[in-house]
């Protein structure tokens, strides 16, 4: 084994390293619940009498495309906080664990800005299309 | 929807410290645990920010659920 990677964290690091895990969870657990929310508002605050086809698959299409972006972060969330967790709970594998958390991060802010981007994007589509509908 | 926004703000604050935190582990040497930290400690504040706003999100949606069904 690489001499680098026998590194333990000291028990005042893995305390901070632990915190980050259980609000990682944490959050984890919030975008579950958003993932449960988002899916409610689709199906139920769509109105099915009266309304064109267009709107109520746009409607519920975004509600569901919210869902799953959420659902995809509170995975995500729940992979980094498991990886924090390991850092703290297992010996010899510190950094191994560090840095697939860290990567794991990594992936959540790339989905972020993405659903960013894809929010302006949908803004932008419905104020052109708007009329249509 | 000012204190959610008030939150989002800080939370997003913190993200920004983290990630000047985590750029200085890579472009500095000799502390990088101790910067890794303090890069961490700023991420779970944000995190905790962040389960603060969803939960009065989710209050916000249930009074304007309930209020709208009114």
């Amino acid at each position: 084994m690489d001499h680098r990677d026998a590194y333990e964290f000291t028990s005042r690091e893995n305390e901070t390293i632990g915190k980050a895990a259980t609000w990682s969870l944490a959050l984890a657990g919030a975008s579950f619940i958003m993932v449960i929310v988002h899916l409610i508002f689709a199906l139920v605050g769509s109105q099915l009498t009266g309304t064109s086809l267009r709107l109520l698959v746009f409607d519920m299409g975004a509600g569901v495309v919210s869902a799953s972006c959420y659902l995809a972060a509170a995975i995500l969330f729940a992979f980094a906080g498991s990886a924090l967790r390991r850092v703290v709970r297992t010996q010899g594998n510190d950094l191994q664990h560090m840095l697939k958390a860290l990567d794991t991060l990594h992936r959540i802010f790339v989905l972020r800005i993405a659903l960013v981007f894809l929010t302006v994007i949908a803004v932008a589509a419905v104020i052109a299309t708007g009329e249509g509908l | 929807m000012v204190p959610l926004f008030l939150i989002c703000a800080v939370a997003g604050w913190l993200y920004l410290g983290t990630g000047r935190a985590l750029k200085a582990v890579v472009t500095t040497e000799g502390n990088d645990v101790e910067l890794l930290m303090r890069a961490l400690d700023r991420l779970t504040r944000a995190f905790r920010y962040e389960v603060i706003a969803t939960g009065l999100a989710l209050v916000l949606f249930a009074v304007l659920a309930v209020v709208t069904r009114l």
